[in-house]
């Protein structure tokens, strides 16, 4: 199967990169987060859980587990009643510019793709950029090449109102890229779509973590897009119920994965070879590649790509 | 990005800027009329050539002001004191025109010299009693009277003998009998409002002022150039400008301050995306702001243009022969400074709002 043989492939000097080879993406101990004071909603309850740098995960768990609040705290968005949390190697209670942290180590999909909706396709992907490394022109050739990633090259200059909700949250995935961040943070990105466009999400999403190496964490209600990632973590409670690694043959064995959406595009005969992201400037400068204007150069050709939908 | 926020709800921001505008728009026209009745009153008092002007002390009113002629001889005698002309103007209501200034002159001084006469003749002192009026021409062409006709003024019956014009509205939009009438009729016996002071130097001007300021009491001596800037009147309807102006701005600014903390509620979830996604406090607080200052300048643009289209239809009204708007870029820029200043004031508060926003409830909000 492919997706077996992705690591194997000729190594990108993307997959090199500095930031991806840390062991540690994801460290959290006792990590307790209560809203309001005293008798608060203990949202999340001494949660312990290391991630892999490079792994594939999947937080599963009933609503109101505290997936949500996890993946928010994570991110850098709210802070924690108690615990640690270090990201790509830093610990968070330490980290004084969260700003920066936020534009550059992680990358968010929310739900709904709040995009901006007077932006265009290319401008919601440039708006992380304005903290980022990108600037001027070679921020909006990034921006481009990222689309074009997602398959939208067509669709750069329409607005979210004018694309469907795959290609929105196709849009939010390329935003989620735009700095090259390590880990990327996912709260159920294909929560509101069908199931093709929610396999599609998912593809880019493995597709990225196969190619670059991304660290990739995702929130899902759905087993079967579950299914679909390296390890699934069950919260219940705001504690971590189980946590258990998918292997191969579950996804063999299991007929209705096969037949579902999923299973046919990121596993099936029809599945797509990974293809590698467009470099930014400081990666180039880390493999001693001349850095063009546009951050181009390394795997910016692999642009176009056999996707459905576009 | 900006613009295209304030785009989002068209209406909104139109009203929002005309709400702007109409502040802007007031202090345009009030101060451009304020301004313009200073230069007529600065105009009337210099075309006669003369350097300094003589009232009467702490009058609210200029046309309040009384003199003793007395003063204005003793002044005449003076060294440095080549002439003396008396003056007394007062407003009436005159058929239909509800503000006639009627002034009154001596034909034997010099003030009455800058009246350059288009038709008929000089009043002249030649017979004592004899009511006649020289009229200005725009208020005869209001009244629609020729040499020859008749107007009453406080139950008199004047004949008109002369229409003239001067170029200043106050003068040309009124009339001229002699100042031994208009003395009895304004009942200003052997006395005058003004009088205008012809120095045989300018340079005589500081130390005749300090002298005529010391022998005589409560009256005050100005530079003619300067004389109506100092007056009460003056002084009164430019803070009347600026007040009602003040009003206005303070409706418009609280209007736009709406108009952007609303939009900010209403974006409460994009700016937790923002700031999710990486954004600074300070450059959400830029975004906001640079919102509310460019709604507020094109404000100020759309109020210059509405004052103007105002004073242009008050022109129209029976005050508008008297109307001679001074617009100066001192003005449009005030006008527009103010416009911005109220921009970032107004939408400060609505700014750090956003900006302080907590990127996990923003993203939660609804
Ligand atoms: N700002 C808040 N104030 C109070 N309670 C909160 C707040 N945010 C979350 N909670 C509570 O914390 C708990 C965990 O919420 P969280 O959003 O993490 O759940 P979730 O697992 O993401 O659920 P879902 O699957 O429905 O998205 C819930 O009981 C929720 O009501
Ligand atoms: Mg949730």
């Amino acid at each position: 199967m492919k997706d077996t043989v992705a690591g194997a492939e000729p190594a990108t000097p993307a997959a090199l990169g500095a930031s991806r080879s840390r062991e540690s993406a994801v460290e959290v101990v006792d990590l307790t987060r209560i809203y309001g004071d005293g008798l608060g909603v203990k949202a999340l309850d001494g949660v312990c859980l290391g991630v892999r740098s490079g792994e594939f995960i999947a937080i599963m768990g009933p609503s109101g587990s505290g997936k949500s609040t996890l993946l928010h705290l994570l991110g850098a968005l709210d802070r924690p009643t108690a615990g640690r949390i270090a990201v790509a190697g830093r610990d968070l209670a330490t980290v004084r510019d969260l700003d920066a942290f936020r534009a550059r180590t992680v990358g968010l999909v929310f739900q709904l793709h709040n995009l901006i909706p007077t932006l265009t396709a290319l401008e919601n992907v440039e708006v992380p950029m304005y903290e980022g490394p990108f600037a001027g022109q070679a921020r909006r050739e990034r921006a481009r090449q990222l689309l074009a990633w997602v398959g939208l090259a067509g669709r750069l200059d329409h607005r979210p109102g004018q694309l469907s909700g795959g290609e929105r949250q196709r849009v939010a995935v390329a935003r989620a890229l735009a700095n090259r961040p390590s880990v990327i943070l996912a709260d159920e990105p294909t929560g509101s779509l069908d199931s093709s466009s929610g396999a599609e999400v998912l593809r880019l999403l493995r597709d990225l973590n196969r190619a670059e190496g991304t660290t990739v964490i995702l929130v899902t209600h759905d087993p079967l897009i579950a299914l679909a990632t390296d390890r699934i973590v069950t919260l219940r409670d705001g504690r971590v119920q189980r946590d258990q690694p998918v292997a191969d043959a579950d996804r063999h064995d299991l007929e209705v994965f096969r037949r579902s959406d999923v299973g046919r595009l990121i596993f099936g005969e029809d599945a797509l070879t990974p293809t590698p992201l467009p470099a930014g400037p400081d990666q180039e400068r880390q493999q001693g590649v001349r850095a063009s204007p546009a951050g181009r150069g390394v795997g910016g050709e692999g642009v176009s790509r056999g996707r459905t939908g576009g | 990005m900006i613009v295209r926020n304030l785009l989002r709800r068209k209406t909104r921001t139109v009203l929002t800027t005309v709400g702007i505008g109409i502040g802007i728009a007031a202090i345009v026209a009030l101060v451009a009329i304020a301004d313009g009745y200073s230069a007529q009153f600065t105009s009337m008092l210099t075309k006669s050539g003369a350097d300094l002007t003589i009232a009467q002390a702490d009058v609210a009113d200029t046309s309040l002001s009384a003199i003793d002629e007395e003063v204005g001889r003793k002044v005449a005698a003076m060294p440095d004191v080549a002439h003396v002309s008396g003056m007394i103007f007062s407003v009436v209501p005159l058929e239909k025109m509800p503000y006639f200034i009627v002034f009154g002159y001596d034909p034997a001084q010099f003030g009455i010299r800058h009246f350059k006469i288009r038709e008929g003749r000089l009043i002249g002192e030649s017979r004592p009693g004899s009511r006649e009026i020289m009229m200005g021409s725009s208020a005869a062409r209001a009244l629609k009277k020729r040499i020859g006709e008749r107007v009453r003024i406080y139950g008199a019956s004047y004949q008109v003998i002369g229409i003239y014009e001067t170029g200043t509205p106050f003068e040309d939009g009124g009339g001229v009998i002699t100042l031994r009438e208009a003395q009895e009729i304004f009942k200003k016996p052997k006395q005058v409002s003004l009088f205008q002071v012809k120095l045989r130097s300018v340079d005589a001007a500081d130390r005749v002022q300090n002298e005529v300021e010391r022998r005589f009491k409560e009256i005050t001596v100005s530079k003619s150039a300067e004389f109506a800037e100092g007056t009460q009147d003056v002084q009164m309807a430019r803070g009347f400008a600026w007040s009602i102006s003040a009003i206005a701005i303070l409706a418009g600014g609280v209007g736009m301050m709406n108009t952007v903390l609303m939009s900010v509620f209403e974006r409460t979830r994009e700016i937790g995306v923002l700031r999710a996604l990486g954004w600074r406090r300070r450059r959400v607080l830029w975004m906001i702001l640079q919102e509310s200052l460019l709604l507020s300048f094109l404000g100020g643009i759309v109020g210059v243009g509405l004052g103007i289209g105002l004073v242009s239809l008050l022109s129209f009204t029976s005050m508008g022969s008297w109307l001679a708007p001074a617009y100066s870029a001192g003005l449009f820029a005030q006008a527009l400074g103010t416009a911005i200043i109220l921009g970032a004031i107004g939408g400060l508060y609505p700014a750090i709002r956003a900006a302080g926003l907590s990127p996990v409830e923003a993203l939660r909000y609804e």
